[in-house]
């Protein structure tokens, strides 16, 4: 269960690349069945990515979505975990220590 | 014995020790080039089109350079059973896909795995030959790759004569079969012995059978920073053109249209892009017997499915790059590889148009094509300007949804001459713009003391054009043809808003009836 102590890292298994101001998922896998799935990230998605760094909580990634969005706090909650909830399968959680 | 391939402008060197001879298959004859002749001329990409390979022979029209006589790759080929350490991790399992009505399916039957070790990454592929699992050495960081071709030790008695060719019965198209036995782990010089100890001092074997051959030109083109993708490559109107897409899309379908109205085929099923110079160039890959080098400057690269009338939509940055992705063949359990390819993706969008194509299989989609190009539409614009001026009707095929439901993709639009007099709001108009014909409904009029300002909008835009100068309406559109029948009553009768769902809803079906 991810929650706003859970501390992200990217998992090796995606590559994640910025185009211009879009960017890609790209999971590798090791079977052909599973090579259709790439993702495209919207603004707010690439910009959680872009901050999970194996040492920011998810409570610290919304705090910074607050600052950069102008947007509520309940709802830069409701979006980081939305989109962690997404993409968890590229993730790794540990729990915060504090 | 050694032979060279140049394949996409890549020297392949195979060779084999002695008393082992190298004949690979009939598909790769017109890429042998000569190995220790130093002028094998590659011709430049420039200027325009670069002229097929002629392995031997010069053009000495165009431009040409030497090619590099230094391989870019070195296999060598060993007939025996190459063996997968048993550290070795197994990263990738690909099963055989079978071509079915509408698509391809799984079949789940083994046809080719990946395995790596600190050493090396080594692929071992299973043909319709059970006694044969080749595997494709390739150590980290060396452009010295081995190939064992999997044969077991012939006998005397086998009926194995010296001259046979060890040639797996498959052929590029054909379904492989599960491997059934165990991977042989005698080393080369071992079953070399056995051959000369029986009596056999010549052992031809086919050192590139399918579909090794796909995988090591994948490897070798995917760490040089190639890409390699599925799709139809022509030549028309002067202009290289790329048809991607699944299977079922379309693909040959295209091919065979521009092949039978005279146009160069450059491949239609496999070839590599690569980046050179300021361009990218599509090559021809062996992959059918009577195939040959052909390579061509890239202008325009599509995205295609069937569908019920010819509408090309221009792909920019994530979008383009994420489509071409899906397209090309990859194996994505490599991450530098997977970045590698990504970052070509992203430079092929930066230089090369890319559309996403609805097309009707039919000659209309080539001529659709052509009127697109900026020459020939600034030429039917020209052309169309001239009989307007003289007062005479022309027609135009609509490409788009913005006038939607009134004007639909395909629909046959009659111009007539507007004359001296301004356009009504209502009235839908073709203004000349970029060389071509915009065709949007006027909503007002705006009549000042030098100039008259008309003003546009799509019955499914929402959004409203930049004001033209009268002087920029070319004529009226009074009525639109239609699967045969006439339509005159072109009033927009819903909201914009809604047009435009209804218009993105017809695009969607239009894309899924294929």
């Amino acid at each position: 269960m991810i929650s706003l102590s859970s501390i992200p890292s990217h998992s090796p298994a995606v590559v994640f690349r910025r185009i211009n101001d879009e960017f890609l998922l790209i999971p590798l896998t090791d079977n052909i069945a599973d090579m259709d799935s790439l993702y495209r990230l919207t603004e707010t998605g690439a910009f959680i990515w872009e901050l999970i760094d194996g040492e920011l909580s998810v409570g610290d990634i919304t705090s910074k979505i607050v600052e950069e969005f102008d947007v509520e706090k309940d709802i830069a909650e409701k979006d980081a975990l939305n989109f962690l909830g997404e993409v968890q399968e590229f993730l790794h959680f540990r729990s915060c220590d504090h | 014995m050694t032979i060279d391939l140049l394949i996409a402008g890549r020297r392949i060197r195979l060779q084999s020790a002695e008393g082992v001879a190298l004949k690979p298959d009939e598909r790769f004859s017109a890429f042998a080039v000569p190995s220790d002749v130093l002028p094998f001329m590659f011709i430049d990409t420039t200027p325009y089109i670069c002229a097929d390979v002629d392995p031997g022979s010069v053009n000495a029209v165009l431009p040409f350079m030497p090619a590099d006589t230094e391989p870019d790759l070195v296999v060598d080929v060993e007939p025996g059973a190459g063996e997968i350490p048993a550290g070795a991790v197994k990263v990738f399992d690909a099963q055989l896909m079978e071509e079915v009505p509408g698509g391809v399916r799984n079949s789940g039957e083994p046809f080719w795995e990946v395995f790596r070790d600190d050493e090396a990454v080594r692929a071992r592929v299973f043909l319709k030959d059970p006694e044969r699992s080749p595997v494709l050495e390739m150590p980290h960081g060396k452009m010295r790759w081995r190939i064992f071709a999997g044969i077991l030790p012939a006998r005397p008695d086998s009926g194995l004569r010296s001259d046979q060719v060890l040639r797996d019965s498959s052929d590029s198209k054909s379904v492989a079969r599960p491997h059934t036995r165990p991977v042989h782990d005698k080393n080369t010089s071992d079953l070399l012995a056995e051959y000369t100890s029986g009596g056999i001092s010549d052992i031809t074997v086919d050192p590139l059978p399918w579909p090794l051959d796909g995988l090591l030109l994948y490897f070798l083109f995917s760490r040089a920073g190639d890409i390699m993708i599925h799709g139809s490559g022509v030549v028309a109107g002067d202009r290289g053109w790329l048809f991607t897409g699944r299977s079922g899309s379309g693909k040959t379908t295209l091919a065979r249209i521009f092949d039978g109205a005279g146009d160069r085929v450059i491949h239609d099923d496999r070839l590599v892009l690569r980046r050179e110079g300021t361009g990218w160039v599509m090559h021809s890959t062996p992959v059918y017997r009577n195939d040959e080098p052909r390579s061509a400057l890239l202008d325009h690269l599509w995205v295609i499915r069937h569908g019920a009338a010819n509408v090309s939509e221009p792909v920019a940055g994530a979008e383009a790059v994420a489509l071409i992705l899906a397209n090309c063949i990859q194996q994505n359990w490599d991450g530098e590889a997977a970045s590698r390819l990504a970052a070509a993706a992203e430079d092929l969008v930066s230089s090369v148009k890319i559309s996403r194509l609805s097309f009707v299989p039919d000659s209309s989609i080539r001529d659709y094509l052509l009127l697109r190009k900026a020459e020939d539409k600034t030429l039917t614009a020209d052309t169309a300007s001239v009989m307007l001026g003289e007062q005479r009707p022309v027609t135009l095929t609509a490409g788009g949804y913005s006038m939607w439901p009134a004007i639909r993709p395909g629909d046959t639009v009659v111009i007539e001459p507007g004359g001296a007099r301004l356009p009504v709001p209502g009235e839908i108009v073709a203004l000349r713009r970029d060389g071509g014909y915009v065709i949007h409904r006027v909503t007002e009029v705006t009549s000042g003391e030098e100039v008259s300002l008309i003003h546009t909008q799509g019955d499914a835009v929402i959004l409203e054009d930049e004001p033209s100068e009268a002087a920029m309406v070319a004529g009226v559109v009074k009525k639109v043809i239609r699967s045969g029948r006439v339509i005159h009553q072109l009033r927009r009768l819903l909201p914009r808003q809604i047009n435009r769902l209804t218009a993105l809803i017809a695009s969607a079906l239009c894309g899924r009836s294929r």
